[in-house]
């Protein structure tokens, strides 16, 4: 059956989470099932074939595109350096030579006799994949990466900009509490920054320039995160932003503290070291930012049956005008009821924590799980 | 003779989020029987992890329907035919836009030209245009490689050069894209199909270059001659290998290919053959939108000529903060008759964007989002404008009064005063608590000049109505009719300033006997109830700047059909300015 309400953002103390780290290209896998990995270890690794560079000949040594091969002074696949003659005219009576240098490392990919342009192909770059997360191998994909398992604390956020990073997680501000500028120290160069309220750009600024590794806040204002990125996020597919930190809110912009239980739960891991990863996509596939903290064997595991939709369920609101409140699921009427914008909707009767009871769209809370 | 008509069809369009499904019957009714919707159900698309796997769906969407038709259509976890006692289905047909649709990259010579025709040929089979390389796009070689390598497309159409015409520019072309040698979206593990669709003399060029590196296929030229535009053949053999590439390397695709009974066709490929047949049934020009949570398709048909756009970024939802960042706050805010906090309107907007599937629970919330959907389908619309446009290069003969319009080749084709019909769907259309907002969406995004028919679609079945018609033009066009389309009613606006000395009589007698006679002043709309199913004559007398085309002052009577929303007069100008007048269309709000 189709569902008609958001199943809501994992927060559990204890966890069991797969991460695959797989290459973009075939490579070599360098770890086996059962090692055990840090978050930085290379699991996987490859070469990148290099950038091409198109250059036309007949262009840099004036003759016609038919020609360009009889002049070449590299054979197809040499490999030369930056600044090497690749061709060179014979000239008049061995003066006046046309002759083009390699503008980079690399070697002689193709030359085309119709359009006069060779392709030359930079040298390969390598590329790693490595663990992300602190765990044990448990699959290896053949020449592709590995499959690492991390039991611990699984924490989603509902937006993230920057990519895979990682340090120990410290207390910044409480709920209720702003972080800005001045509440950014030294002391937190390559932390994980707790923080319960909002964050300010200037905060994501000085911590970025501390090196911080990250922080995890309940709330942005939207024109914070925009004067951070220096660009207005129009789609929510993030993960690649350079702003020198990864950045995680779990609850959304505007003014909402982190949900009390998320903070409690971060708060209770001060200390300890922890993965993120800011990368987001709201679309097919739903991707959300993480936060994972590694802790062998403590805490109850998370069950994802226990998101069921049904009476005395946690949930919170997440539309306005009640945005962020959270209680219990009182009732679940079966027929539509029409809402004051006039459309008709299933509604979910929630009992909230002040005790008031209103009726809303199921579209509009979210379970809290874990 | 033995009656061999379908007698009931299951139609799935695997959406990139949610998978619907209808069934279709024959019922005997009146003097002879057509085709009707019986039922329809819906199920979470299941093509990424956990499940990856289309049909698992696709099943849940049908299992849904066989609950609610009361009739047994699976067994087995698979589809069941007609074994004549009643359970099962004659035909099942599947559309699919899953896993982010088909993705493509076009290349042509000049980007006003070939590069612009392989677009459209892209768009108009159903793909979103990820980027046009063209030899003149100001580029470097260089960054055209990385953009090429950065892209992963499903698939590469490339054009370039009329027949005869130049070829080392569409060897250069080959040249870059085998530099880059991109990789498939779905993986490594096939060859990337590459069209060629250019000058017929650079073939065996473009085969050398790209035929041992890439699935080559080469169709004719799509712009043989200047003059002429040759889409077909290259948006068959996009459909061809969208099913034998893409399709076949996506997630249970391979079995929900077994089980349909036709080719399994992209959504907006089945939606443009939709909206085709009925500009061809009905002999009108047609504008059809589709507004969904990432992206805006725009369809029209105007004189037989087919065109489609996607604005990838532009929806209610995903890229819901996208819209507003693209239109302005100060052109969203013209739409909102009270003041608005602009921070917490772009937090609000942020919020719909990282959690899509709320809905707006208060009046207010409902009109900011309409507002916002006013300027998606506006910024739309102006994209679909650009591109469906006569042909660019060519030269024409004009007589001295064109000449004197300036009218041009490359002007658009989308003529607002020969529009005949408007069909709107997608969520904030199909599902606007009052239908009469979702005409007032229309109207002020399109601004219809003259008389214009408007309608959305119910449930949006278009996709699986469009894979119908290939099948089945009748029951296609049956369902359409009495079960797709709801009929919005008619907007007649005449064209010119609104200014101070303008104003509007209009005069007629509805169905019910009663008059209609009132002058509308500049700035004014008015509605008026005329049901479904029933028309009136308006006679309808500009004065001022307003005009019919037929010149200033002249009268002109126009045929007007009912809808949901009846009969709307719109004197507001064309085009709208400032802040535009309104309707009552939220009574609801105190």
């Amino acid at each position: 059956m189709a569902q008609a309400y958001t199943p809501g953002l994992t927060v559990a103390r204890r966890a069991a989470v797969r991460k695959m780290r797989k290459l973009p290209l075939p490579g070599e896998t360098l770890v086996k099932v059962g090692d055990a990995v840090e978050a930085d270890s290379v699991v996987a690794r490859t070469n990148l074939p290099g950038d091409a560079h198109p250059l036309n000949l007949s262009r840099a040594l004036n003759v016609p595109e038919s020609d360009v091969e009889r002049h070449l002074l590299v054979k197809l696949g040499e490999p030369f350096q930056k600044g090497a003659l690749i061709a060179e005219t014979k000239g008049f009576f061995g003066l006046f030579k046309s002759r083009c240098a390699a503008p980079v490392d690399g070697s002689l990919e193709t030359v085309s006799t119709v359009t006069g342009q060779a392709i030359l192909r930079e040298p390969p770059k390598p590329l790693e994949a490595r663990a992300y997360v602190k765990g044990v191998v448990v699959e290896t994909l053949e020449d592709e990466g590995a499959v690492v398992e991390m039991e611990g604390a699984f924490i989603q956020g509902i937006l993230g900009v920057g990519g895979e990073t990682h340090g120990e997680l410290v207390l910044a501000a409480e709920r209720g509490e702003e972080l800005t500028a001045e509440k950014v120290s030294p002391m937190h160069e390559g932390k994980v920054l707790i923080v319960g309220g909002s964050v300010r750009a200037d905060a994501l600024e000085k911590a970025a320039e501390i090196g911080a590794a990250g922080i995890a806040a309940g709330c942005i204002d939207a024109a914070d995160l925009r004067d951070c990125l220096g660009y207005e996020l129009g789609v929510a597919v993030t993960g690649a932003e350079e702003i020198g930190l990864t950045a995680i809110v779990t609850e959304g912009f505007g003014r909402i503290d982190m949900a009390e239980k998320t903070f409690q739960l971060l708060t209770s891991l001060e200390g300890r070291p922890a993965s993120m990863n800011g990368a987001t996509q709201i679309r097919a596939g739903v991707t959300r930012p993480e936060i994972l903290v590694p802790m062998e064997g403590e805490g109850e595991a998370y069950s994802a049956s226990a998101l069921t939709l049904e009476t005395g369920a946690a949930a919170r609101v997440i539309r306005e005008p009640r945005f962020g409140e959270t209680g219990e699921i009182a009732e679940l009427p079966v027929e539509l009821q029409e809402i004051e914008t006039g459309a008709r909707v299933r509604v979910a009767v929630v009992r909230l924590q002040n005790g008031d009871e209103i009726a809303l769209p199921r579209a509009n809370i979210e379970l809290i799980g874990g | 003779m033995a009656d061999n008509r379908l007698r009931s069809i299951l139609a799935t369009d695997c959406g990139s989020t949610t998978t619907k499904a209808i069934l279709i019957e024959y019922v005997e009714e009146g003097e002879g029987g057509s085709y009707r919707l019986i039922a329809r159900g819906e199920s979470p698309t299941t093509v990424e992890a956990p499940v990856e796997d289309v049909t698992v769906g696709a099943l849940n969407a049908v299992t849904e329907t066989q609950e609610i038709a009361g009739r047994t259509l699976t067994r087995d976890g698979r589809i069941l035919k007609s074994n004549g006692g009643g359970e099962g289905v004659d035909i099942y047909i599947s559309t699919s836009s899953a896993g982010g649709g088909l993705q493509m990259m076009v290349a042509g010579v000049v980007r006003a030209m070939t590069a612009e025709s392989a677009e459209r040929a892209a768009l108009g089979a159903g793909a979103i245009v990820m980027d046009v390389v063209a030899s003149n796009d100001r580029r470097l070689p260089h960054e055209k490689i990385e953009q090429i390598r950065r892209l992963r497309p499903d698939m590469i159409l490339l054009s370039g050069g009329v027949d005869g015409g130049t070829i080392s520019h569409v060897a250069e072309l080959a040249e870059l894209i085998a530099a880059a040698n991109p990789t498939a979206r779905l993986g490594a593990g096939y060859d990337l199909p590459i069209i060629y669709a250019g000058n017929v003399d650079a073939r065996e060029l473009v085969t050398e270059r790209l035929g041992k590196r890439m699935s080559l296929e080469i169709v004719d030229n799509l712009r043989p001659v200047l003059e002429k535009e040759n889409l077909l053949p290259a948006r068959k053999m996009i459909q061809s290998k969208f099913l034998e590439h893409v399709m076949a390397h996506a997630p249970g695709y391979k079995n929900l290919m077994e089980w349909t009974d036709a080719d399994i066709m992209p959504t907006p490929g089945a939606v443009g053959y939709m909206m085709q047949t009925i500009a061809e049934g009905r002999g009108v020009n047609i504008l059809g939108v589709d507004i969904g949570g990432a992206t805006t398709d725009v369809f029209s048909v105007f004189d037989g000529v087919f065109n489609r756009t996607v604005s990838a970024n532009l929806g209610m939802s995903y890229s819901v903060s996208n819209v507003l960042a693209e239109a302005g706050i100060d052109d969203t805010l013209r739409w909102i008759p009270f003041e608005v906090d602009k921070r917490a309107l772009h937090n609000s907007v942020k919020n719909k964007m990282v959690r899509p599937t709320t809905i707006p629970q208060t009046v207010d919330d409902l009109v900011i989002e309409q507002a916002i959907a006013r300027e998606a389908l506006r910024l739309a619309f102006e994209q679909h404008k650009l591109l469906a446009t006569g042909l660019r290069g060519v030269q024409q003969q004009r007589t001295i009064s064109e000449a004197f319009t300036q009218t041009a080749a490359g002007e658009t084709l989308v003529d607002m005063e020969a529009l005949d019909l408007i069909v709107g769907s997608g969520g904030v259309l199909s599902h606007a608590p009052r239908r009469i907002q979702s005409a007032a969406m229309m109207i002020d995004a399109f601004q219809p000049v003259g008389m214009t028919q408007l309608a959305v679609d119910s449930i949006f079945m278009m996709p699986q109505l469009g894979v119908l018609a290939q099948v089945d033009a009748k029951a296609a066009m049956d369902v359409f009719e009495r079960d797709c389309l709801i009929p919005l009613g008619t907007v007649i606006a005449p064209n010119g300033a609104a200014d101070a000395r303008s104003s509007l009589h209009v005069s007629g007698t509805f169905p019910d006997g009663s008059p209609l006679d009132e002058t509308l002043p500049s700035c004014a709309i008015r509605q008026w109830t005329l049901e479904a199913g029933s028309s009136m004559e308006v006679r309808c007398v500009p004065s001022g700047s307003f005009s019919f085309g037929e010149g200033r002052e002249r009268a002109a009577t126009f045929e007007a059909t009912g809808g949901a929303a009846g009969l709307i007069v719109d004197a507001r100008g064309r085009p709208m300015r400032g802040v535009p007048g309104q309707l009552n269309l939220y009574p609801n709000r105190k």
